[in-house]
């Protein structure tokens, strides 16, 4: 009797202890859910496109936990990757790897571990490009995360995937311009984006750009 | 719990969404957004009665820490606990809240859990 009343308490503790874990997976879950809401809400609050770029850079610092990163635009008409923000560090600039990557369908996640990278030398090792279909119309370039943050998890890949606009088409095929010509130019080269523009997103605010006649009014 | 009141003090839209998100999981819980210092004094001023005050450091107009001396200087408002949230290399900024007054302190990137806990305890609410 006083055996197996035993074992009853243990099977209680064992399903406290069972339950006590699930509710905090289902916590961290529910915070990871508001966190792509949020962005998701902000993102597309404005019409405005600094005001974009500003809640971008926002997602990356605050949700991401990204220390040292940048935002480039496609500037179609000058053939190249033009940062509209920098956090932390000048980008690499002219990093011939970053224009490829752009390109790519889908974002590519190298380690991101200790010790940090320097941005004027080394490739990003996280780059997203962002994309308009089957257009690149930018790129997300991350070198370091907070020194608490140790890697990223499930939720900053969703982020990444809701600020790139959504999944890449399953039969996309390589986008003018060519990888060859796009290099990266520092922030001072951005110009205030022209208010008569004002799309919803990054990425509307590059469809619309594109089709007026290329991103190069908008960067 | 009975009805409590929080206000939230950030200037970023985004951020203070998420601060939102995470204490609306606390039942009875009511919360206020201000965009800076200046704003949340007003919204202080009677006949509001706040139970708590979270606070970003860097922001226009009125920053955190003058917030936080702010209300430690109001006979009002000075057993208001005040919990700052401070991003990476912000050691000095969180050294300075706390000596100022505040009572805890979270960093960037926030985790729900953590807002959630820190806010329980400081209310005196069980988990």
């Amino acid at each position: 009797m006083a055996r197996r009343g035993k074992q009853g308490v243990e099977e209680l503790l064992h399903d406290n202890r069972r339950l006590r874990d699930r509710v905090l997976e289902l916590e961290a879950e529910n915070h990871h859910l508001a966190s792509l809401y949020v962005a998701s809400v902000q993102l597309h609050a404005t019409l405005e496109p600094a005001q974009v770029v500003r809640t971008i850079v926002e997602i990356l610092e605050n949700f991401v936990g990204a220390r040292t990163f940048a935002l480039y635009l496609v500037d179609e008409r000058a053939g190249r990757l033009r940062a509209v923000a920098v956090h932390n560090a000048e980008p690499a600039l002219g990093e011939p790897g970053l224009g490829e990557q752009a390109l790519a369908e889908r974002p590519s996640y190298a380690d991101l571990g200790a010790p940090p990278l320097d941005p004027t030398r080394a490739a990003p090792p996280v780059v997203v490009p962002l994309r308009l279909g089957r257009r690149a119309v930018g790129a997300i370039a991350v070198w370091e995360l907070l020194s608490h943050k140790p890697a990223l998890d499930d939720v900053d890949h969703r982020l990444f995937d809701l600020l790139a606009g959504g999944k890449p088409p399953r039969r996309a095929k390589p986008v003018e311009p060519s990888p060859a010509r796009l290099r990266a130019e520092p922030p001072s080269a951005a110009q205030p984006a022209r208010r008569s523009e004002f799309p919803r997103s990054l990425l509307e605010a590059a469809r619309l750009a594109t089709g007026g006649g290329g991103l190069a009014g908008l960067v | 719990m009975p009805a409590r009141l929080a206000l939230v003090v950030e200037d970023s839209p985004t951020m203070r969404q998420l601060i939102v998100y995470a204490l609306r999981r606390i039942p009875g819980l009511v919360v206020v957004e201000a965009s800076d210092g200046l704003d949340a004094l007003r919204k202080l001023a009677p006949p509001s009665r706040f139970d708590i005050i979270l606070t970003d450091i860097n922001m226009p107009v009125m920053d955190g820490l003058k917030l936080v001396h702010r209300v430690r200087n109001d006979p009002e408002l000075a057993g208001l606990p005040i919990v700052v949230i401070t991003t990476e290399g912000g050691e000095e900024d969180r050294r300075r809240a706390l000596a100022l007054g505040a009572n805890a302190y979270i960093t960037k990137p926030i985790q729900a859990p953590q807002v959630i806990a820190t806010v329980k305890e400081l209310l005196g609410v069980a988990s």
